[in-house]
């Protein structure tokens, strides 16, 4: 079930009247958010049903044998269980496929034929968060952070639970189990700020994200025959359409959340006011990177063992991080760029500059600090080019493209031309600005509307104005979110 | 909660006239256009069209009947309501809606082709119909077709959403009167395509080189039964015509006359004509067609006196 769709509009009210109306109890309101959450998650396919209970079982399983063993050994074996069970599920649903395809390709290279063996399963969405979220939770009983959970339907709740299933934040159980495991009282403020939460994350993905998408298919689609300017456009626009589809489902998912009385971890931290590489990704995607620096970098050693070896770690993570995305060689190119992007920061040891907000305690930023977050930006979107093509290819000959001809008056008479001709382009851009200044405005905050100083009436004009924008400029084919594909 | 749940009634309430209150607003913008095919409708459901002569049917009646020149040379007051891309199924409400607010025309033309007994199974061109949905066999029809449509009827400004802001801006420009009345393409709901062979049909002719089938459905031989009558049980007069189509196109469809033998059954025992002029010769020549359906300009002015002629002999020429 897709959050921007006419079904979850009626989903959620009659899962949040259930919930705080009817099964008022703790164990009641576990159990409806268990049946809430199969059912999101079935609406797909009821069969992906079968592979998350399966593996949420596995790791409840294990994590009690864990905890009622005293032996290294066995704790180390019962950890062993959940990382193949987990992993393995994912690398047969998510890589296997472009492992075989890659070794019949490399072997073809060296002229021997080899038909692969290929799965071609449909890969269930969402797996590499839930997979990960329930990896967690088996890492940190063995580690003995947290006790097992005893009650299976605790646990089911946890790792279904709706909001934060397909595509996060990835959270971890320390954090989430206990909101689980203690009765929840309703809170008016947190329940309103949930909706604004809500509000901003539908703006973001169905008028910005989806308008975006269209715009930028046709140029990545038609990417060779394109003038130079327009693929620099198009690289902005899927800067901003990646960022507005998974910040607006992390928006979405954190507001709901917090109507049921959860508390789910922040995962944007509006990124692109970023002033250096390092300090975007403590801005971007944050329980993904907090989970790599958590369960990878840190167990790795860290930068613990000096310069070298806090240089490989680096490397380790962003490749790892690029490949948790995708089984595409251009996402691990993704991860790779983006390490020898945060290489210069990390040797000159000024990758912990940028700790605060920009222009903390102005209201808007000095030159310096504008060119930093331009050069951050254009940085990323180059990156993003890799993320977004479908080949290594395509993206090595975008981004020359890109550049190539940037002087010539051709191209950008071409460019003008190709603008003219898409009505959607001056909203869609209007609306980036629009984004860009709430966020601006808001950086000290969770997200853009909240704790807004205006009075009801300018509050709920506004909040009435993102609504009309969503219903006449937003895209309403209900188009799926980016994210759910990992 | 009680707080909350007070609060968030008392928005959704102010939402909900926000919303209802626009809805209405850009949709008396959208009835009060008189441009394009939102122009044709708004006449026909204001009552303002009155015609003496009314030709239906699909985008072979909207393009090939000129409307104004055949009301000078019959001395009769004509209109078109062809509909683009709309079969029958649809064309029946739109005909029980004229009625209803226009008098009965003293003819009406109704035009069948090849494709006409396949009912459509989609709403092609679904922009064109928010602002009707309060008719009733327009509603009707189109729930037929696709449930989904009460959306369009109950939530306030859903049909916006599916149609974006460029649909808000058409109610808007309707509103202020600021219309681009120098470009519409319809006159007396003619559209006239003044536009050469553009060669689709020979790629159509490569996919089926030996010819195909087209479909003869019973619901859809009901439906022209029902306009039949529904035109009849007012009073009007009712010919069943075949306009002019590209002999190449003809030998093309293997069951064509089966086909016509539905229709001549049907007007035969609706006691009415059918007109067949896809035999006039110079349906053999590609220069008056733009596709192998549709004909061009120079088409229609070859085509226009000799409907004109069969329509005032038929029902005789007005002074």
């Amino acid at each position: 079930m897709l959050f921007n769709s006419f079904v979850f509009a009626l989903f959620l009210p009659a899962v949040f009247a259930l919930y705080w109306g009817v099964f008022r109890k703790l164990r009641a309101q576990n159990l409806l958010l268990i049946a809430a959450g199969f059912l999101f998650y079935g609406w797909w396919d009821w069969r992906f049903l079968l592979l998350l209970l399966a593996t949420s079982l596995t790791d409840y399983f294990v994590a009690l044998a864990m905890g009622r063993s005293a032996s290294p050994k066995r704790r180390k074996l019962l950890l062993g269980i959940s990382l193949i069970g987990n992993l393995g599920t994912l690398g047969i649903f998510k890589y296997y496929d472009f492992f075989a395809r890659s070794l019949a390709a490399g072997l073809a290279e060296l002229g021997i034929a080899h038909d692969p063996f290929l799965l071609k399963v449909i890969l269930p969405v969402g797996i590499s968060f839930y997979t990960f979220q329930a990896l967690s939770y088996t890492i940190d009983v063995y580690r003995g952070r947290i006790e097992a959970v005893r009650q299976a339907d605790t646990f089911l709740a946890f790792v279904s639970f709706f909001p934060q299933l397909c595509a996060g934040p990835i959270e971890r159980a320390s954090h989430m189990l206990p909101q689980f495991q203690r009765a929840r009282t309703f809170n008016t403020a947190q329940a309103v700020d949930g909706l604004r939460q809500m509000l901003w994350g539908f703006f973001k993905k169905i008028v910005i994200a989806d308008n975006c998408s269209r715009l930028v298919d046709g140029i990545f689609n038609s990417s060779d025959t394109q003038p130079g300017p327009v693929l620099i456009i198009g690289a902005v626009l899927f800067a901003f359409q990646i960022y507005c589809d998974f910040g607006g489902y992390s928006d979405i998912a954190i507001g709901t959340a917090k109507l049921f009385g959860f508390d789910l971890m922040r995962n944007f931290a509006f990124p692109y006011f970023s002033r250096d590489i390092a300090e975007f990704w403590r801005r971007w995607h944050i329980s993904l990177s907090s989970w790599f620096r958590d369960y990878l970098y840190i167990p790795l050693g860290g930068s613990k063992g000096g310069r070298g070896m806090a240089v490989r770690n680096t490397f380790i993570i962003f490749l790892v991080s690029g490949f948790w995305h995708g089984a595409n060689w251009t996402f691990l190119a993704w991860g790779l760029i983006n390490a020898i992007y945060f290489l210069p920061l990390l040797l000159s040891g000024r990758h912990r500059t940028n700790l605060g907000i920009a222009a903390e305690g102005r209201r808007w930023p000095a030159f310096g600090e504008v060119l930093a977050m331009l050069g951050t930006f254009g940085l990323t979107c180059i990156a993003w080019v890799f993320f977004r093509a479908a080949t290594i290819g395509q993206a090595l000959s975008y981004i020359r493209d890109m550049f190539i001809h940037l002087f010539d008056v051709g191209h950008w008479s071409r460019t003008a031309q190709y603008i003219t001709d898409r009505a959607t382009y001056g909203p869609a851009m209007a609306c980036i600005g629009l984004l860009l200044l709430a966020e601006w405005l808001q950086r000290n905050r969770q997200h853009a509307l909240e704790a807004l100083v205006f009075t009801r009436p300018l509050r709920w004009s506004l909040y009435i104005g993102l609504v009309l924008l969503i219903v006449f400029v937003g895209d309403h084919a209900e188009q799926t979110f980016i994210y759910f594909q990992f | 909660m009680s707080t909350f749940l007070r609060r968030l009634a008392l928005f959704l309430v102010v939402l909900g006239l926000v919303a209802w209150g626009l809805d209405r607003t850009l949709k008396a913008g959208l009835r009060a256009r008189t441009t394009f095919t939102l122009g044709v409708w708004n006449r026909l459901v204001d009552g303002k069209i009155q015609a003496d002569v009314l030709f239906c049917g699909s985008s072979r009646a909207l393009m090939h009947f000129d409307a104004a020149t055949i009301g000078k040379a019959t001395g009769r007051s004509c209109y078109n309501i062809g509909m683009d891309g709309n079969q029958l199924n649809h064309q029946l409400p739109w005909l029980i809606t004229y009625l209803k607010y226009n008098r009965p025309p003293e003819l009406i033309i109704q035009n069948v082709d090849m494709i006409s007994l396949s009912p459509d199974t989609d709403v092609f061109f679904p922009s064109q119909y928010p602002p009707y949905l309060n008719e009733d066999p327009i509603y009707e029809d189109l729930r037929n077709t696709a449930p989904d449509w009460w959306k369009d009827r109950y939530i306030p400004l859903y049909s916006f959403t599916r149609f974006g802001y460029g649909y808000a801006a058409l109610g808007v420009k309707g509103l202020l009167g600021l219309e681009d009345t120098l470009h519409d393409p319809l006159h007396f709901g003619f559209q006239r395509k003044d536009l050469n062979w553009d060669g689709g049909f020979d790629e159509f002719k490569k996919r089926f080189p030996k010819g195909l089938r087209r479909f003869n459905e019973e619901s859809a031989r009901n439906t022209l039964r029902a306009i039949i009558r529904t035109a009849q049980e007012k009073g009007s007069k009712v010919v069943l015509v075949y306009t002019p189509e590209l002999g190449e196109m003809q030998r093309l469809t293997l069951n064509r006359e089966e086909v016509m033998d539905v229709y001549r059954s049907i007007a035969a025992e609706s006691g009415i004509p059918f007109w067949d002029f896809s035999t006039a010769t110079f349906c053999e020549d590609r220069n008056y067609f733009y596709n192998s359906q549709h004909l061009n300009a120079r088409g229609v002015d070859l085509f226009t006196p000799m409907i004109a002629d069969s329509i005032a002999a038929y029902v005789g020429n007005k002074p």
